[in-house]
C-alpha cells in the first residue's frame, strides 16, 4: 500500500482516460495517427497530473472527499489550463488548434473551457467516488485516515 | 402533533398497548420512532444523482437538442420550468419517504388503495418494453455493424447478472449508473470543449430565461398539429419523466434516508439468506420533540442540496452542454432544421447523428451513437431496477400471500421477468417498443403519471403528515401548477389538434 500511495491512482486514471477520449475522436475523425497521439497525450498528461494533485489534496485533507462544489471548482480551474496546453503543442506541431483559433481571444476561450471544467469535473466526481468506493480503495483510505492524514473523511452511508 | 379526528384520511396519534402510533390514512397506523440524525455533511451524494443519472437520458440529449435546432436555444425556458417543476416534485416525493419510511405508492394506498394499483398498471404498460436498450443497440450497429438486437440481448441479459449478483442491489445500481453518468458527462463536457464556443454558452443561459417565447407555427397554422405534440412530449421529458419520480421514494428508502433507517434493504440472490423480515408498514417520528424537529430540518437540508446541486444542477449542466452542441449544428450546417422538418419520423437517430456530424466532422456523428448506446443501456438497466422495485413494493405490502416468498425474491421475479419478457418480444416480433397501436398510449400514461402524481403528493403530504412537518402554501401552489402543467398541455394537445403525444 505505502508504495501505491504517491502514485494516486484513481484521479491520475480518470484525466488520462479523458485525454484518451479526444484521441478517440481524433482516429473517429481520421486524423492522422501522429496527430491523435498529439491530441490524446496534450490532453491526457495534463488532466492526469491535476488528477493526481486532485488526490494529494484529499490525502493532505485539504479537500474532502465527495464534495460536490469544491470539485466542480477545481475542474473549472484545471480544465481551461488542461485544454490551452493542449491547443498550444497541436499548434506548435500541426500550425493549428482545435478550436483556440475561433475563439475572439484566449481570455474567451478559456472562459469557455472553464465553463466545460465545471461539468468536467462534476464527471471526474462521479467517477472518483465510485472508484474509491471499490474495496481496495475504501481500505486504503481507510489506512490512510487512521494514520492521521485524513482529519475529516465524509463516510458514506453504508 | 396533530391529535384532531374526523374524515379519512386524517392523521392522529394515540397510545395503543403502550405503543404510540401514527394513524395516517386507511392502512397499519405507524408506529412512533426515533428519526436518526442527518448526515453531517451535505455533499454526501444521496439519491439525487441516482435520478439526475436515470433522468440524463434521451430527453436531454436527443429530445431538446432537436427543439433547439428547430426553435433556436430560447426553446429552453420551458425545460428550465420543467426540470425546477420535477426539483419540487423531487423535494415533495422525500417528504413523504423520511418522514415514514415509505414508498410514494404506500402513501397512495393509505388515500385509496386503487389509486396504487393504478400506478401499478401503468408502470407495468409503460415500462415493460426494451425499448431503450434497443435503441441503444441500434446506435451500436451503427457503430460496429453488429446487428442491434445481438447487444440488445446481452445487454438485457448483463442486466439481469449484474443485479442478482450484488449482496446489496441498490449500492451496486447506484455504482454503475453514477459511474456510466460520470463518464457521459465527462464525455459530453469534452466534446463541447472542441466544437462549442462563449457565444452558444450565453445564447443557451439567456433561452433558459427567454419566459414566454412561442415559436411561430406551433399553436397556430399547418405545422402546429405536428409541433406541439412534440413540443408537450419534450416536456414531459424534462428531468425523470414518467415514474421516475416515484421511484426515488424506494431509492431514498434503501439509501436509510430519514425513517427508512427502520426498513431492511434489497439484497442479491446470491446473498438472499440474509434477508431480514421486512415491517408490514413504515414509521413516524415524534414531531412534539424538539430534537426530532431539528433532525428532521438536518435531513430537509440534504434533500434539498440532493435536489437543487446534484439533481437540477447536473441535469442543467448537462443540458447546457448539449445546447451549444445543438446550436453548433445549426450554425456549420442550417440544413439540418430542414431535414429534421421533412424527416417523417423526426426522430430518426440517423438525422441526429448527421445533425451532429455537420457540427463537428464525421467524428461528432459517431460520438453521438456511442453515447446513446450507452444510455440506452444505462435507462433500461435503471428503469428495470426501480420497476422491479415498485412493483415488488406493492405485491409485498398489499397481496399478503406473496409475503412468504419475502421482499426480494419478489424484486427479483419481477426483474427477471420484464428481462425475459424484453428478450422474448426482441426475438418474437422484432418489435422493441411492443405494438406501435398502443404506443401513443403508452405516452400519454407516462405523462398523466406526471400530473397525477403531483396530485397524489399533494394529498399524502397534506392529509397524512403531522401539521409540522406539512409542505407550506408555496409548495402546495407549485404541485398544483405542475399537476396543471402536465395534464393541461396533454389535454389541450388532445382536444385542440386531436392527437396525443
Amino acid at each position: 500500500m505505502r508504495n501505491v500511495r504517491w502514485l494516486k491512482i484513481p484521479g491520475m486514471v480518470i484525466g488520462f482516460t479523458a485525454g484518451l477520449m479526444v484521441g478517440a475522436l481524433a482516429a473517429l475523425a481520421n486524423a492522422s495517427t501522429g496527430y491523435i497521439i498529439v491530441a490524446a497525450l496534450g490532453l491526457g498528461i495534463p488532466l492526469a497530473i491535476f488528477g493526481m494533485i486532485y488526490d494529494a489534496l484529499l490525502d493532505a485533507g485539504k479537500l474532502n472527499f465527495g464534495y460536490a462544489a469544491p470539485t466542480a471548482l477545481y475542474g473549472t480551474l484545471i480544465f481551461p489550463i488542461a485544454r490551452l496546453a493542449q491547443e498550444i503543442l497541436l499548434t506548435q506541431i500541426y500550425g493549428q488548434g482545435i478550436t483556440l483559433q475561433q475563439e475572439s481571444g484566449v481570455l474567451s476561450f478559456l472562459a469557455y473551457q472553464a465553463i466545460m471544467g465545471f461539468g468536467y469535473g462534476i464527471g471526474f466526481l462521479m467517477v472518483h467516488n465510485q472508484i474509491i468506493e471499490l474495496s481496495a480503495w475504501r481500505a486504503y483510505r481507510k489506512q490512510v485516515k487512521e494514520e492521521g492524514n485524513q482529519p475529516s473523511t465524509a463516510e458514506k452511508r453504508a | 402533533m396533530d391529535t384532531s379526528r374526523g374524515g379519512v384520511p386524517r392523521g392522529t396519534t394515540e397510545e395503543v398497548k403502550e405503543e404510540r402510533v401514527w394513524h395516517a390514512g386507511r392502512e397499519d397506523p405507524m408506529p412512533i420512532r426515533e428519526l436518526p440524525e442527518a448526515p453531517a455533511s451535505l455533499h454526501i451524494l444521496g439519491p439525487g444523482m441516482l435520478l439526475a443519472a436515470l433522468g440524463v437520458g434521451l430527453g436531454e440529449t436527443y429530445l431538446w437538442p432537436r427543439l433547439v435546432i428547430l426553435f433556436g436555444p430560447d426553446i429552453r425556458w420551458l425545460f428550465f420550468i420543467g426540470v425546477t417543476l420535477q426539483a419540487v416534485v423531487m423535494l415533495e416525493m422525500a417528504r413523504w419517504a423520511t418522514a415514514t419510511g415509505e414508498s410514494i405508492f404506500f402513501g397512495a394506498s393509505r388515500l385509496w388503495r386503487p389509486i396504487m394499483w393504478l400506478f401499478f398498471a401503468i408502470a407495468i404498460l409503460v415500462y415493460i418494453w426494451p425499448g431503450h436498450v434497443a435503441l441503444g443497440a441500434q446506435a451500436f450497429e451503427s457503430l460496429t455493424g453488429i446487428t442491434w438486437y445481438i447487444p440488445a440481448i446481452i445487454g438485457l441479459i448483463l442486466i439481469g447478472v449484474i443485479i442478482s449478483m450484488a449482496k446489496i442491489v441498490y449500492n451496486v445500481v447506484e455504482m454503475i449508473l453514477s459511474t456510466l453518468i460520470g463518464i457521459l458527462v465527462i464525455g459530453s463536457a469534452i466534446v463541447a470543449a472542441l466544437v462549442g464556443n462563449l457565444a452558444f454558452v450565453w445564447t443557451t443561459i439567456t433561452g433558459l430565461f427567454a419566459f414566454g417565447y412561442v415559436p411561430e407555427g406551433v399553436l397556430t397554422g399547418p405545422q402546429a398539429a405536428t409541433l406541439f405534440p412534440l413540443i408537450v412530449g419534450a416536456l414531459a421529458f424534462a428531468g425523470p419523466s414518467g415514474m421516475q419520480q416515484m421511484w426515488y421514494t424506494l431509492w431514498l428508502r434503501d439509501k436509510g434516508a430519514g425513517m427508512g433507517t427502520y426498513i431492511p434493504r434489497i439484497r442479491g440472490l446470491t446473498h438472499l439468506e440474509e434477508e431480514e423480515s421486512i415491517p408490514s408498514r413504515g414509521f413516524m417520528f415524534d414531531t412534539e420533540d424538539p430534537e426530532n424537529i431539528r433532525r428532521w430540518k438536518g435531513w430537509r437540508r440534504w434533500v434539498h442540496f440532493d435536489a437543487w446541486v446534484l439533481f437540477w444542477g447536473i441535469t442543467m449542466l448537462t443540458t447546457i452542454i448539449y445546447t451549444v452542441l445543438a446550436q453548433s449544428a445549426v450554425q456549420i450546417d442550417p440544413g439540418v432544421k430542414d431535414a429534421i422538418l421533412a424527416d417523417d419520423e423526426g426522430a430518426t437517430l440517423n438525422g441526429m447523428s448527421g445533425a451532429f456530424a455537420s457540427a463537428g466532422g464525421a467524428f461528432m456523428g459517431g460520438v453521438f451513437f456511442v453515447f446513446i448506446a450507452v444510455i440506452g443501456w444505462k435507462m433500461t438497466f435503471g428503469i428495470f431496477d426501480a420497476f422491479s422495485r415498485g412493483q415488488a413494493d406493492m405485491t409485498y405490502f398489499f397481496i399478503r400471500p406473496t409475503q412468504r416468498f419475502g421482499f426480494s425474491k419478489l424484486y427479483f421475479a419481477f426483474l427477471w421477468f420484464v428481462i425475459l419478457f424484453g428478450i422474448a418480444m426482441l426475438f418474437v416480433t422484432g418489435e422493441e417498443d411492443g405494438p406501435a397501436a398502443i404506443l401513443d398510449i403508452l405516452s400519454v400514461l407516462s405523462t398523466f403519471a406526471m400530473g397525477a402524481y403531483c396530485l397524489l403528493l399533494l394529498g399524502t403530504n397534506n392529509l397524512l403528515l403531522p401539521k409540522k412537518i406539512r409542505p407550506n402554501i408555496v409548495t402546495n401552489i407549485l404541485l398544483l401548477f405542475a399537476a396543471f402543467f402536465y395534464l393541461g398541455a396533454l389535454a389541450y394537445s388532445y382536444f385542440a389538434f386531436g392527437v396525443i403525444i
